[in-house]
């Protein structure tokens, strides 16, 4: 359905994108994951043909994009990181606006607000401005925004950032529903794993302005099936220990964190029983020692040695 | 575009700020100045002597006696009508007065001296006093024509030195002639006086004094007109960050709509904001009391006319916004531009006081060419003799949109 092939943009010397390919199928919902400044953003804005990009093609049902973006404009939904509203106005205000730009008047177009305003659950707070709203709320709305022309695909980028879990919980279960159940074809960017592992039938992993692994969220762990996630729960900290472990030539990984030790090791039978003579060794009482599956997490740090959010 | 439009209108009039800034402001500095400065621009406050160069080419002895003694007058009487008829010595015995008064000082010099000395700003005004015009005035009083006349030039209309000098001319000319006038008919003579030889200057004849009210309600609507275009731009810089301009191109918005869509916006919210400050210093201050229909409707002409380059300065900064990363353009705009310009245009003082360099500078902006025009359609001034700046205006405003159009990143909307 739209597909990218050898997409690549560069801002003086900075390349912020190389040679990026990646493809949407009808109806399903993909998931573009990546750091802060991956490349994420500056990928969907040439998908969406907001951006000329330096080379490569952006094709829609078969047709060059780049060339004649009519097509692929008026089926395509952005949201877009940026609250792109009018905050002095009301969220009716814009949402008329917006509508009347993609040509909606009328009857028809306050129905399909009325229709997108109870799709975000905003119907009662249709008058105030968006200023006054929370977070939450503006994202909703900004969402919204994007829903009145019934897109056929929609790409959103890192809706959820910066709002509370209740606002982001509806936010992912309205994508889930349009998606599955208005059969909305939707690119989703995050830096979220647990949002990308949700919603995402596909997943690409973007950093440094590259793609470097891509598929289902199996495929991907698959990608680690060589090592183990070992959770190691302490009650105090110890950095000799800590040392110990970083000096084991088939541990990959250690990360710590409050409460304890993430270790990546290869696999091998008498792993957890090593890791328990490190302790002991150090004086260290695990309070919990566990064999995890691999999350999205580790795949990245597996490929990259950063954490995500990193 | 009027879907654009309308929301442009909407988001300035909704920001508490923007209404602040665009009526608020000006309105309370209309207040502060027209109240406090009132005495200054009225008169009551003390001014400085107006320096007047004299030229007199008198030379004429019997002040045409011989026109008189041809009606059959005899010799004694007529010597009496010439002695109160003589133009000169009556003009400087006003002079005298004035002098004494310590309103004016007058000396007499050549026409070369004269001359040098208005080029050189040494004296405000010269008053040429032409040969034989007590013969001319005989002459006009008998029917005839007259071939020269008192002249009075100024070095700018303007200055408020210029205007009392205009003054003191015309009512003493006004008066002389009127008193000619019955002397005629009192000496049972049949010829009605045309027009005596008196008055002609070289500068447009005004009728009316600007208030202080008056004068600082166009300062500062002329200044504060010119944050409209950098408050719509600002906003273009928002839409640009807020990826809400990206939103407009991908719904089909094409660029030429979307520029001229900030020059009407521009345009319609400086008629709205003149309108509205036009209307309250009239209401609360009383500001344009009892002017015809024929002034107001002047007066919307020109506003529509500085309207233009209001929106075509919006679409200047728009595109000029838009290239930038920050929002410095709106941002160096109102902070220095607006500053200048109103200090250049006279928005905080009648800048013809300071230099007549800084008053013709002052006149190439476009508030202080509009300031220029506003002030000389109140002082009764035609509207022919204020063309050649509105002109100025209109040629203006076509210059900033071409520009605006070169600058505009059209590739953002392609």
């Amino acid at each position: 359905m739209l597909e990218v092939k050898g997409l690549s943009k560069s801002f003086k010397d900075l390349k912020a994108v190389k040679e990026v390919s990646l493809e949407l199928k009808e109806g399903e919902s993909v998931g573009l994951l990546g750091p802060n400044g991956a490349g994420k953003s500056t990928t969907i804005q040439m998908m969406s043909t907001g951006l000329i990009p330096s080379s490569g093609e952006v094709i829609y049902n078969n047709e060059d994009a780049l060339k004649n973006p009519k097509q692929l404009r008026r089926d395509l939904g952005v949201v877009p990181q940026d609250i792109a509203l009018y905050e002095e106005l009301s969220a009716y205000e814009n949402l008329l606006f917006f509508g009347r730009l993609y040509g909606l008047k009328g009857k028809a177009l306050k129905t399909k607000i009325d229709e997108v305003l109870v799709l975000v659950g905003l119907s009662d707070r249709k008058k105030d401005r968006v200023k006054n709203y929370s977070g939450g709320m503006k994202r909703r709305i900004n969402i919204a925004a994007s829903l009145l022309h019934n897109p056929k695909v929609l790409i959103m980028d890192e809706p959820t950032v910066g709002i509370d879990p209740q606002s982001r919980s509806y936010i992912l279960d309205l994508i889930k529903q349009l998606n599955k159940e208005n059969h909305m074809t939707v690119l989703y960017t995050s830096h979220y794993m647990e949002e990308v592992e949700k919603l995402c039938d596909r997943i690409y992993i973007m950093d440094h302005g590259e793609v470097i692994a891509s598929g289902t969220k199996q495929d991907l762990q698959n990608l680690m099936q060589e090592e183990e996630t070992v959770w190691i729960e302490t009650l105090e900290k110890n950095e000799a220990f800590k040392h110990a472990l970083e000096d084991d030539q088939t541990i990959t990984q250690v990360i710590e964190s409050d409460q304890g030790y993430k270790v990546i090791a290869e696999k091998r039978e008498d792993l957890l029983g090593d890791l328990f003579d490190y302790a002991k060794a150090h004086q260290m009482k695990p309070t919990a020692l566990a064999i995890q599956t691999p999350t999205l997490e580790d795949v990245f740090l597996h490929l990259t040695g950063r954490k995500l959010r990193d | 575009m009027l879907n654009l439009l309308k929301k442009d209108i909407l988001t300035i009039s909704k920001a508490r700020s923007e209404v602040l800034i665009l009526l608020v402001m000006p309105f309370v500095l209309i207040a502060i100045l027209g109240l406090s400065l009132g005495g200054l621009m009225t008169g009551s406050a003390e001014i400085e002597p107006i320096h007047l160069a004299i030229v007199d080419n008198t030379t004429e002895r019997d002040g045409g006696m011989t026109i008189l003694t041809d009606q059959g007058l005899p010799d004694e009487q007529a010597t009496a009508i010439i002695e109160n008829l003589k133009v000169n010595r009556q003009i400087m015995t006003v002079i005298d007065t004035l002098e004494k008064e310590q309103l004016l000082v007058a000396e007499k010099m050549t026409t070369e001296a004269a001359n040098e000395a208005l080029n050189h700003a040494d004296v405000e005004g010269v008053l040429t006093i032409p040969d034989a015009l007590t013969t001319q005035v005989l002459t006009v009083m008998n029917g005839g024509e007259a071939t020269e006349s008192l002249m009075l030039e100024v070095i700018d209309e303007t200055t408020i030195q210029s205007q009392v000098l205009r003054q003191i001319f015309r009512r003493f000319t006004s008066e002389y002639n009127l008193m000619m006038s019955i002397q005629t008919i009192k000496g049972d003579t049949l010829v009605v006086p045309g027009d005596l030889p008196l008055g002609e200057t070289k500068t447009i004849e005004t009728t009316t004094e600007v208030s202080a009210f008056q004068y600082f309600t166009i300062g500062m609507a002329m200044m504060f007109s010119l944050y409209v275009a950098s408050s719509i731009s600002s906003n273009a810089f928002i839409e640009k960050k807020q990826d809400v301009l990206l939103r407009m191109m991908l719904a089909g918005e094409k660029p030429v709509r979307y520029l001229l869509s900030k020059v009407v916006s521009g345009y319609v919210l400086a008629v709205m904001q003149l309108g509205i400050l036009f209307g309250l210093s009239q209401l609360l201050f009383d500001t344009f009391s009892d002017r015809s229909s024929e002034f107001w409707l002047t007066i919307i002409a020109v506003t529509f006319v500085y309207a233009t380059v209001i929106g075509a300065l919006t679409a200047l900064l728009t595109s000029l916004t838009l290239m930038m990363p920050t929002d410095s353009v709106s941002g160096i705009f109102s902070g220095l531009v607006v500053t200048v310009f109103a200090f250049l245009g006279g928005s905080f003082t009648p800048v013809e006081q300071i230099s007549p360099f800084i008053r013709t500078l002052g006149n190439w902006t476009p508030n202080g060419a509009m300031m220029t025009v506003y002030l000389q359609q109140i002082q009764g001034y035609s509207m022919t003799d204020s063309m050649p700046l509105l002109m100025r205006i209109l040629l203006l405003s076509a210059i900033l949109f071409i520009v605006a159009w070169g600058l505009f990143p059209k590739r953002r909307f392609s």
